[in-house]
């Protein structure tokens, strides 16, 4: 090297130095053993609940079993949704007659039974003869979907459901879809521009709700703090409206405001709002006397104290305001959507109204999907407001 | 050598309405001379940190009146700086900003402050911590931050209200040592705050006991000990007197407020502690 003598020592980003911290390793390992432990237990019972016997008389004694197979004879299954028959014409019963003796119904139901197994993976079947009975018996590990009914020849052969499932079936848990499933619903639609247009839809509501309601929150929480008269007058009836809850909000909002999605806003709007004055208020009052009192002494003007103490060391609680809000807007953005979108818009979509029309079409893994996709959504704008409040708040860091 | 002479005359306090009515300062008068280091002593919640704020001008007397060379005191100024009990460096600017602050408010040119703030960090120690919040720094560190705050607005008066208060031992005698130096050299009227007999002595040109509840002198004690100061004077006699004299007021002040109620020895034992 040339410059041999010069060291220098490779400044690492954060993101490298969490990579290399056991925090970080141990949070992963926290996360994929949680998946797993939610695969195992939401499989559990599909593991477990294996075998469910139905059986069907198929010939109630010995000259029935070995009753010939005529051209023509019918048999007939419904397995599950799916059905299978097996339909005895010349070729088959002429192929199997040079063979052997002739066709019997015993004959005729073990080639059946060929055929189910060939064509259903979560179903096997046999044949059993049993006190001169013949029986169909069918074994399946997907308890939900197992259903059958058989017809020889139009006659309806009598079926029983002989076992209960053995299962072992974890609580809450169990129900509900496993990571895998969510994985597979997720990689389906993620393609969608209908699922994109509902995070923008709700993305672009929440920031609207969210940034109105600083800009006038934030202003409105200092007035408060700051001047007795405009106390006295605005937080009387402030204190009324704050403990009413922005979902009651939405029937009035939708009588008041020309559109939907104008109400959808005011309802978001309302719910950071009062968050956020609460926090502004509560931040500017806790500030120390000593800070205003050392000022004062060095000769700080009214404008100063606002400038460079009341304001500054309101900041945490705006952030604190901010990461607050942010929560309940999400929140409300969804009700709201759930309320309006599912009367059945479709223009006003969104994340809730995802959730909501997966929940009528049934798809549990899509409803976690939509679940899951608010997660990130409000995790990645608190992570916003949280960057933003590092960099505005560099004394703070260093807790 | 500062000029300024502070007048206190027979100014009230009390706090609470009419009917609940406390007094907490009554009829107290007392001067600080010009270039003096006035210490003044009293059992705790005796009052001082009101008589404090008085002086700054954060709150008005009552009654009476209190005159900075000769002018009356209504609000806080910058010809009187005030280092609190707790620290109040402000916790979202840097020492050096917090230094800055008051010259900056009053629109003086920052190149000169600047050079003078850096000056002022470097003699108080705090040279490598210009750039720190005050969170960083230590106990010691955050009161000598505070002393070089005040010193750059270069007040008549300095009002030390229990500074060293809460710091452990060592740093607390490494303070003052720091504190009775800088006041050998720059000479500056200084109203000093303390409930620590040792450390008044150590600092004091005059030590004032101040009686309990409501407030006033109850006696002036000349500490004629030559400076510069040093921690072995406080082994002679001439202090032990002091401590002595002192100690016995303070003990008989203390004992007047709880007359009515409470163990004697209990209350005599808690104050040793607290003073000796
Ligand atoms: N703003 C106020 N309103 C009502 N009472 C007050 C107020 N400020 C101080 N007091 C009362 O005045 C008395 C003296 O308080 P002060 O803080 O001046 O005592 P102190 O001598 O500084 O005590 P310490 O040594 O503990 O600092 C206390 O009894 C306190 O309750
Ligand atoms: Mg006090």
């Amino acid at each position: 090297m040339a410059s041999g003598t010069n060291l220098s020592i490779k400044k690492r980003s954060k993101f490298e130095r969490a990579i290399s911290s056991l925090t970080f390793w141990r949070g992963v390992v926290a996360l994929l053993g949680f998946l797993v432990v939610w695969e195992i237990c939401s499989r559990m019972e599909r593991w477990t609940a294996e075998y469910q016997v139905v059986e069907h008389l198929i010939a109630g004694n010995e000259t029935d079993i070995n009753k010939v197979v005529n051209e023509g004879d019918v048999l007939y299954a419904t397995i599950g949704e799916y059905g299978t028959e097996l339909n005895a014409n010349r070729e088959m019963l002429k192929a199997w007659n040079e063979k052997n003796s002739p066709m019997t119904l015993k004959d005729f139901t073990k080639s059946f039974v060929q055929q189910i197994n060939k064509e259903f993976k979560t179903h096997s079947a046999n044949v059993m003869e049993r006190d001169n009975n013949l029986f169909l018996i069918i074994i399946g590990n997907k308890p939900e979907a197992f259903k059958t009914e058989m017809t020889l020849n139009d006659k309806e052969l009598a079926g029983d459901m002989k076992s209960e499932a053995f299962k072992i079936a974890v609580p809450w848990i169990g129900k509900v879809p496993p990571p895998t499933e969510v994985v597979e619903a997720w990689t389906e639609i993620i393609g969608l521009p209908g699922y994109w247009e509902s995070w923008y839809l709700s993305t672009g509501r929440v920031f609207v709700g969210f940034l109105v309601a600083q800009l006038i929150g934030i202003p409105f929480g200092l007035a408060l703090a700051v001047n007795r008269y405009f106390r006295d007058i605005f937080f009387p009836p402030f204190e009324v409206l704050r403990p009413i809850p922005p979902l009651a909000w939405v029937p009035a909002s939708i009588v008041f405001w020309p559109t939907t999605e104008m109400s959808i806003a005011f309802v978001t709007f309302l719910g950071a709002f009062f968050t956020i004055v609460i926090n502004v208020l509560g931040g500017a009052q806790s500030i120390d006397v000593r800070y205003l009192r050392a000022a004062q002494s060095m000769g700080a003007t009214q404008w100063h104290l606002f400038s460079k103490i009341i304001l500054p060391g309101t900041l945490p609680s705006i952030f604190t305001g901010a990461a607050v809000g942010m929560g309940i807007t999400w929140e409300v953005v969804l009700a709201g959507e759930m309320i309006s979108g599912g009367g059945g818009q479709q223009a006003s979509g969104g994340l809730g109204f995802f959730i909501w029309s997966s929940y009528m079409g049934g798809t549990v893994a899509q409803v976690i999907v939509g679940m899951i996709s608010i997660g990130i959504a409000g995790y990645l704008s608190s992570s916003l407001i949280r960057f933003i409040g590092d960099r505005s708040m560099p004394w703070r860091r260093l807790f | 050598m500062s000029e300024a002479t502070l007048d206190i005359k027979n100014i009230s306090k009390g706090f609470g309405e009419f009917w609940s009515r406390e007094e907490i300062i009554l009829d107290f008068s007392l001067t600080v001379h010009a270039g003096e280091l006035l210490v003044l002593v009293g059992p705790s919640g005796c009052g001082k940190s009101t008589l404090v704020n008085l002086v700054a001008g954060f709150d008005r007397p009552d009654t009476g009146k209190i005159l900075l060379n000769n002018k009356e005191i209504t609000s806080p100024g910058h010809d009187r700086m005030v280092v609190f009990q707790e620290t109040a460096l402000i916790p979202w600017q840097t020492t050096v900003q917090n230094v800055m602050f008051g010259p900056l408010l009053r629109g003086e040119s920052r190149e000169k402050i600047l050079e003078e703030a850096n000056r002022l960090l470097d003699k108080v120690g705090l040279g490598e911590f210009k750039e720190k919040f005050p969170i960083q720094l230590s106990g010691g560190m955050q009161r000598r931050a505070e002393l070089a705050r005040a010193m750059i607005n270069h007040p008549d008066l300095m009002i030390m209200d229990e500074p060293f208060r809460g710091l452990d031992a060592m740093s607390r005698e490494l303070m003052q040592e720091f504190f009775v130096r800088l006041f050998e050299e720059t000479g500056r009227t200084n109203l000093f705050v303390t409930s620590e007999i040792d450390e008044a002595i150590f600092l004091a040109d005059r030590l004032v006991v101040l009686s309990n509840r409501p407030t006033s002198v109850r006696k002036t004690i000349e500490i004629k000990l030559p400076r510069p100061r040093d921690f072995l004077m406080l082994r002679e006699t001439e202090a032990y007197e002091y401590k002595k004299e002192a100690m016995e007021l303070l003990h008989e002040e203390a004992i007047k407020s709880f007359k009515t109620s409470g163990d004697r020895r209990d209350f005599l034992t808690a104050v040793s502690k607290k003073t000796g």
